[in-house]
């Protein structure tokens, strides 16, 4: 075997240590507590939970969480699911305070053989440790110890959301311990944190004016800027105390400087002091950022509002049907329209005018009208009177080639019509026009057309059958008659009902 | 310079009036009148839109637009619709601008006096003068005519081939209004079109007076060359000329 031993066995007392964080977790795993409809109560469980909300207090820099604190805590999280009253939650709170911290003052320790070194190894670690207390009302708070922080640490790539503030708490841990180098790296990884929450400002920012379109989005965007700004408050004052903690050290160890390696320490700390300040710049402009979020971009998304209902302005929906569904008077109409109509303008025919440079026109340019000509009423009811002429004459040939079914079908009058001089009229656009028009508007009902409706086309028409025919109908067949290389039309049969039916 | 709230809010009211109605009575909105700092914003307002404001002897406020591209100055399209027909070419609005400038010519011929020589001016003497007018210049030759048509952008040439292209009246109808093609019936149309405008008074039986709003927009801005571009003294100067 040429395995190295060396390189396996490295670092085995750390990673012995590590997994004894877990040791008090699982040690809760074997208690059988139960709560009162006699189910066992997972201790495992709730022992992850308090240690996150010890951790969110941390975070928060929450200092005062005792068992009260904790028993409402676990109460509010799973009061359903573990049916327990507040003496039992307080049971509960304690019991697994005291496993992570034992009652009796010794700290929690694992035994076990380091075979790197080849010697039973002994360590200590201690996940809560007691906080300030309030002897007044007897109270014990506690906080996590470091060993906590890692035991969650752990678990978990942490929130992003929080980087900033672990690796505040981290860089805190490094100045107590005078740790001046690896706290510069600290506060690069700070750096880079900034930059991501700055990123993520900006796309909010973005986001807001783009995407508020409802009152609830609003809200929703608005908390989020809100927490982001609460969060920055706080992180900016952890900068502060971190720099003053930074400026106090740095101010002690000036004294102290005795040989090189002082000095190389006390560069650092400069160092680090020089950057801490660049990041904590930075992360003040982010703070300002936010607030500015906070005033102009929540407005200008409140703006967005009036707009987006202005482009779902539906005029067919909220202008048209709502005035004639249910029918308004004229003064209501105008009222409504108001709003969506332009200001009037007066057009104004100045004197000047006469003076005007004037377009200049060459005899050869002949003016271009770009208006459709307009169609004089008389030239309408001159059109209207020929066409009126025509469809009677058509109509009169109908009559004369109607079966004794009084019926006719297009490709039998056309071969009729093909053997007189009446193909002439087959030539023009009029007799199709006559049949898609009869088409159009059958079944007529000859006795209520109207005798002096002047402007129908069809008046010569209905003239002709009115004394001896009800009603008139034109049926469209499926073939096609084809008439000439102009011409074809579908196939139809009109059908004319006797007044005097049997 | 700093207007107080009142005086922007009156000026915008009277501004406003003129933007909707073209004209505004000055008794409804005196501060035009009492207040100079109203009447310099109106101003300011109407200079904008290239438009200016005249104050008529009759108590009333007009807003003329000085140049084609103002907002409120109506299109030639709108002209036709409004007050010929749709059909109508453009040479006929130009030679009714020639016509409306001969006509106030006839009222204002005099050096001596901006006021008008003459009282009022019937339908014939107009006729009569747009014919001499007419002959004048179209004893221009034509290469003439296309340099001053050129130098002036005033469609010289044009005008004159409308006015030939018609007779005196037409002799085949009775009424020398409405449609027909004449120069009588023409000028008709024109009276008409002055009457609407408000620019003359009809006095009985075709004869015509001037307005006020005639009489202060023709002393105001016809006799500036700023305004009438100098195609008065081409009109007139070519009958100098030509007398010579």
């Amino acid at each position: 075997m040429d395995l190295s031993m060396n390189a396996l066995l490295n670092n085995y007392g750390e990673r012995m240590r590590r997994l004894a964080l877990y040791e008090p977790l699982m040690s809760l795993q074997n208690k059988t507590t139960r709560d009162n409809n006699n189910k066992k109560i997972d201790m495992y469980d709730l022992g992850l939970l308090t240690l996150l909300f010890f951790f969110e207090n941390k975070l928060l820099r929450k200092w005062e969480i005792g068992v009260d604190e904790l028993s409402n805590f676990l109460n509010e999280m799973t009061h359903k699911r573990i049916s327990l009253d507040k003496q039992g939650y307080d049971k509960v709170a304690t019991e697994i305070i005291r496993t992570f911290r034992p009652r009796s003052g010794k700290r929690l320790t694992k035994t076990f053989y380091d075979w790197e070194n080849d010697r039973e190894e002994k360590v200590f670690f201690s996940i809560l440790k007691a906080g300030k207390s309030d002897i007044v009302i007897n109270k014990q708070y506690y906080e996590l110890d470091e060993d906590g922080l890692e035991l969650i640490f752990s678990t978990r790539e942490y929130f992003s959301e929080y980087q900033l503030s672990i690796n505040q708490m981290l860089l805190r841990k490094q100045l107590e311990k005078g740790e001046f180098v690896n706290a510069l790296r600290q506060i690069d990884e700070m750096n880079i944190n900034v930059a991501t929450l700055k990123d993520r400002i900006i796309r909010i920012k973005n986001e807001v004016s783009r995407n508020v379109i409802s009152d609830k989005v609003f809200k929703r965007y608005k908390e989020l800027i809100e927490d982001i700004h609460a969060r920055l408050l706080r992180e900016g004052k952890e900068f502060e105390e971190l720099r003053g903690f930074v400026d106090n050290a740095i101010k002690n160890m000036r004294y102290d400087v005795i040989n090189e390696k002082d000095e190389k320490i006390y560069n650092s700390a400069l160092k680090v002091s020089k950057e801490l300040e660049l990041v904590h710049l930075e992360h003040n402009g982010l703070l300002h950022e936010s607030i500015k979020i906070q005033t102009s971009t929540l407005k200008a998304a409140k703006d967005a509002f009036y707009y987006v209902g202005v482009e779902s302005f539906n005029f067919n929906n909220e202008l048209a049907s709502k005035a004639v569904t249910e029918p308004l008077n004229i003064e209501q109409i105008k009222l409504l329209a108001k709003p969506f109509l332009l200001l009037e303008k007066a057009e104004i025919w100045s004197p000047l005018s006469v003076f005007v440079p004037q377009r200049v026109l060459n005899k050869n340019d002949n003016e271009v009208n770009m208006d459709f000509v307009a169609i004089s009423e008389q030239e309408e009811e001159r059109e209207l009177r020929r066409t009126n002429e025509i469809f009677k004459s058509i109509m009169d040939v109908c009559l004369k080639h109607l079966t004794e079914e009084n019926t006719i079908l297009i490709s039998d009058l056309v071969r009729e019509m093909k053997k007189s001089k009446e193909v002439k009229m087959l030539e023009s656009r009029y007799f199709y026009d006559f049949w898609i028009v009869l088409h159009q508007l059958c079944p007529i009902d000859i006795s209520t057309q109207d005798k002096d409706k002047a402007n129908s086309t069809l008046v010569g028409v209905i003239d002709l059958v009115r004394d001896g025919y009800k009603t008139m109908t034109v049926i469209e067949r499926n073939d096609i008659v084809y008439i000439d290389e102009r011409f074809s039309i579908s196939n139809m049969e009109m059908k004319l009902e006797g007044l005097y039916e049997l | 310079m700093n207007y107080s709230e009142t005086t922007v809010m009156d000026a915008f009211k009277i501004f406003s009036q003129l933007a909707v109605r073209g004209e505004c009575s000055l008794i409804e909105f005196d501060s035009y009148m009492i207040d100079d700092n109203v009447r310099g914003l109106v101003d300011l307002f109407a200079n904008e839109v290239n438009c200016t404001i005249i104050v008529t002897g009759e108590e009333r406020l007009l807003m003329l637009p000085i140049v084609m591209a103002s907002p409120f100055h109506i299109s030639n399209e709108r002209l036709k619709k409004e007050f010929f027909t749709q059909s109508t070419p453009v040479s006929d609005i130009y030679l009714m601008y020639f016509a409306i400038i001969i006509f106030y010519g006839i009222f204002y011929d005099s050096y001596s006096t901006t006021e008008p020589v003459n009282s009022f001016v019937s339908m014939d003497k107009w006729l009569e003068i747009m014919n001499d007018r007419i002959k004048t210049l179209s004893a221009h030759d034509d290469e003439v005519l296309m340099f001053m048509q050129k130098d002036s952008n005033y469609n010289w040439k044009m005008i004159i081939d409308k006015w030939e292209s018609m007779d005196d009246t037409n002799e085949q109808t009775k009424r020398q209004v409405g449609a027909t093609k004449s120069r009588l019936s023409f000028m008709n149309k024109i009276r008409g079109f002055l009457l609407e405008q408000d620019l003359v008074n009809s006095l009985g039986e075709m004869e015509l007076e001037l307005t006020e709003k005639s009489k202060d927009i023709v002393s105001k801005y016809y006799m500036d060359s700023e305004y009438n571009r100098g195609i008065l003294e081409l009109i007139y100067q070519v009958e100098v000329e030509t007398c010579q």
